[in-house]
């Protein structure tokens, strides 16, 4: 099976050598890129404000992080309403989630690999 | 060369546990699902009692009450910054097992109005199924 990162050609995944490294997903091997993909893993959808406060970081520091994810179709941003209040929500695509699979794969395999 | 060239162990090691720091994080913030289901519960247990052992005065303020806990349930859950993974089974499990026991409950009581040794297990077992997803629900935001 071909992982989602080695065949987007917007995500800048490394090529195709057969060390661990090469399957790690530039698009989503920044650390809060990371964070964030993975703290939408365990939910449906959050408020910006949410990952924000979990992933720790700034409101502009985040909005710039999800724009890229945005971008290579990792993440998928809907703003609407509650009451009054302007609300941006963020979801991990189908894609992203895939991504997020490989990544974590490859980074376990890393590991395995560095270690034996 | 790749840019990952010389991600070590420890790298790695570092980065999967920021990634599962930053997932459990977030899903943390889906908790109050469960107490959300947990008050249907109560809510049930409490209708059911009435129902069955306060007669049509009570079968009102039920219906009242109940009416009142759907609106705010509603209301309440419209406005939670965070969804859970797979909320909408939950909800789904939840809702269609506490419809079934509801009825089932309410059908065999029938004839029995007023008689506590039955609608007080009754409105227990009525609760069951929204405690159950409740306690699901805690354990899907802690995984």
């Amino acid at each position: 099976m071909t992982s989602p990162s080695s065949t987007s050609s917007t995500s800048g995944a490394a090529g195709t050598g057969s060390h661990p490294r090469h399957q790690l997903d530039d698009a989503i091997h920044s650390p809060v890129r990371l964070s964030v993909v993975s703290a939408l893993s365990g939910v449906d959808r959050a408020e910006f404000g949410e990952v924000r406060d979990a992933v720790e970081v700034s409101d502009s520091v985040l909005s710039k992080q999800v724009a890229a994810l945005e971008a290579v179709g990792y993440v998928e941003v809907t703003k609407g309403r509650v009451g009054r209040r302007p609300r941006t929500w963020l979801a991990l695509t189908d894609a992203g989630r895939a991504a997020l699979r490989a990544h974590l794969a490859a980074l376990r395999a890393l590991l395995g690999a560095e270690l034996g | 060369m790749s840019e990952h060239a010389h991600v070590t162990a420890d790298q790695a090691r570092t980065a999967l546990a920021g990634a599962d720091t930053a997932r459990r994080g977030l899903a943390a913030r889906g908790r109050w699902l469960a107490g959300y289901f947990g008050a249907f519960a109560v809510g049930s247990a409490v209708v059911v009692a009435l129902i069955g052992l306060g007669g049509d005065a009570g079968t009102t303020l039920a219906m009242i009450g109940w009416v009142v806990l759907v609106s705010l349930g509603v209301a309440y859950a419209s406005t939670r910054p965070v969804r859970l993974r797979r909320e909408g089974r939950l909800h789904a499990a939840g809702w269609v097992s506490w419809g079934v026991v509801y009825g089932l409950v309410l059908l065999v009581g029938h004839p029995r109005h007023g008689a506590a040794a039955y609608w007080l297990p009754a409105a227990l077992l009525s609760a069951v199924p929204l405690a159950a997803t409740a306690l699901l629900a805690l354990r899907w935001s802690r995984r």
